[in-house]
């Protein structure tokens, strides 16, 4: 005899996606504690930024609060978001999205750093322009 | 013969369950290609402000002499709290707790509207230093980029508010929680987008 049976297949049933595409989610312990840890991160960012550069470790502040935000924005993606918990076809479109993102804002800032901006007021007029096209 | 699963309306369906990008909810991944676009489209703002930076700061009123980063700090921790009552919600409809899952969705909903509050506070004080969409660079690239920001938390808040309506019709259960998770996709985003902003313009 075939392995035949009947399945009910409601929408329903089919918005009840938890058997293909994900595994079990965190806990509501593991979802406080992630809570818990952001929240320390984000204090120690708000302290980082005004304490370190009155103990003379100014150059600290920029690489330690780009750590301490891609710590943040990962654990988001990863408890909150279920990233690492569902199927990865869904990690995709994220990561390609960040990958754009992240490759825009350093070739920009790359291409314009070492140029010199001036600010076109009106009372710089057409030179203005001229000194902006250099 | 092959084993099939028969459909509720006589299709015949493998018995095995699909593998690869058709088991995937489409409405889900569907909501993964916005955030990632969205991803592009927040960047293009922190980007222009990056760009103009030297500028910004060499004008007046500098940013951060009119950027309180205390109060700024206390709306990170609103909306760092409202995802994990967004979280909380998602967990309570799954384990079909609809009243659990209902009130912290409200609760995501009343702090996703305590930050809006808090954000037209400071673009008031903003306004009252002198910081306007007309006033200048700095005018126009933060508040365009706030103000979109702005404008996802008040979308995520409408949106957040409808699931709390229709969940009190019982739409919502341990069995159909995919208009929930696919809200609170678009909200933790809406958080993440905050970490880049409070940390690219704010503190540095």
């Amino acid at each position: 005899m075939s392995a035949t049976h009947q399945a009910t297949h409601s929408s329903a049933s089919h918005d009840a996606h938890g058997a293909h595409d994900t595994h079990a989610h965190p806990s509501t312990r593991t979802y406080i504690n992630i809570f818990g840890v952001l929240f320390l991160v984000t204090a120690a960012e708000v302290v980082a930024a005004q304490a370190l550069p009155l103990v003379g470790l100014a150059s600290l502040v920029v690489p330690s609060l780009l750590i301490m935000a891609v710590v943040k924005g990962a654990m988001i993606m990863m408890y909150y978001m279920h990233l690492k918990s569902d199927s990865a076809w869904f990690t995709v479109p994220m990561a390609f999205g960040l990958i754009l993102a992240a490759g825009m804002l350093i070739s920009m800032i790359g291409l314009f750093i070492g140029s010199p901006r001036v600010a076109c007021t009106p009372e710089l007029g057409k030179g203005c322009v001229a000194a902006a096209a250099k | 013969m092959a084993a099939t699963t028969t459909h509720g309306q006589g299709h015949a369906l493998p018995a095995h369950p699909p593998s690869g990008l058709e088991s995937l909810d489409m409405r889900k991944l569907g909501m993964w290609i916005f955030l990632g676009s969205d991803c592009v489209f927040f960047a293009s703002l922190i980007t222009t402000y990056f760009v103009n930076r030297s500028l910004i700061f060499a004008g007046d009123p500098h940013p951060h002499h009119v950027l309180g980063i205390n109060f700024t700090a206390v709306l990170a921790f609103i909306l760092l709290g409202s995802s994990l009552t967004m979280v909380l919600s998602l967990a309570g409809f799954q384990r079909n707790d609809i009243t659990a899952g209902r009130n912290w969705l409200l609760a995501t909903a009343i702090l996703g509207t305590l930050f809006l509050t808090g954000q037209a506070l400071e673009f008031s004080n903003l306004a009252h230093e002198g910081v306007t969409l007309s006033s200048g660079l700095f005018g126009q690239c933060f508040l365009i980029m706030t103000g979109f920001h702005g404008t996802h938390v008040f979308i995520g808040v409408i949106w957040l508010l409808s699931c709390w309506l229709f969940a009190g019709t019982g739409r919502f259960n341990a069995k159909n929680f995919m208009g929930v998770e696919i809200a609170g996709l678009y909200w933790h985003f809406v958080d993440l987008v905050w970490v880049a902003i409070f940390t690219l313009i704010y503190l540095i």
